[in-house]
């Protein structure tokens, strides 16, 4: 048997999730005619804190025929601090896909820890000519002292 | 969350996004003004930012986005 432990002199450091949480959630849904990449949510990580993501969706729907139909598309970057861009998540429909009510939608498989700096954006994009899609983003982020 | 109309840049490209210059945002479908609409160049678009960075009149502070992201490469020297 080995010795019994007194009870705690030291404290044990609170789990992330009790360490002065914050949520953070937003989205954007809109229907569009064919656009330049535009980035539509943005969420960066403040200095002294850390963040778990743990919902990013990315959706995609034709809602009218295109003419010339390309790969219009919803998805999720990430951005290490001082790095550059990383494609994590990507909603698309192929040119194939061009009838009403085509749709894909993707969601994050994985919690995914942010640092102070990191940057996830949602963005939007439909190199085509004509007809329009329903986009839609989102993210629900805990933020906590790192 | 605070609504504020601002600049877009970019070009709407691969590398060179349509975006507003700041952090953190959530775009406001709908509210885009054009600089060029049969082009669809953007000029302006209402965003909701965090807020902790904007002052009490509801204004974008550039002096609270540096502190906020102080250690960035980039927010640390946030000029508005």
């Amino acid at each position: 048997m080995g010795a019994v432990k007194s009870p705690g002199r030291y404290m044990a450091r609170p789990e992330w999730y009790d360490r002065n949480p914050a949520s953070k959630c937003d989205q954007y849904q809109n229907t569009l005619s064919p656009h330049g990449q535009t980035v539509r949510l943005t969420y960066t990580v403040p200095a002294g804190k850390k963040a778990m993501v743990e919902l990013l969706q990315a959706d995609v729907f034709r809602r009218t025929v295109a003419t010339t139909a390309a790969y219009p598309s919803s998805s999720w970057n990430l951005t290490p601090s001082g790095e550059s861009i990383k494609y994590i998540l990507l909603s698309t429909l192929t040119p194939e896909q061009n009838a009403i009510g085509d749709k894909d939608y993707r969601e994050l498989g994985a919690t995914l820890a942010l640092f102070p700096g990191d940057k996830v954006e949602g963005i939007t994009v439909d190199g085509g000519t004509g007809g329009t899609a329903m986009y839609y983003l989102s993210y629900k982020i805990t933020e906590f002292d790192a | 969350m605070v609504k504020i109309r601002v600049k877009v840049t970019g070009k709407g490209i691969e590398g060179d996004p349509f975006r507003v210059n700041l952090p953190t945002y959530a775009w406001i479908a709908g509210s885009e003004e054009y600089a060029d609409k049969a082009k669809k160049v953007l000029k302006s678009v209402v965003v909701e930012i965090p807020d902790d960075e904007v002052d009490e009149k509801g204004k974008l502070d550039p002096e609270k986005i540096r502190r906020k992201y102080r250690d960035h490469p980039v927010w640390s020297k946030f000029k508005g």
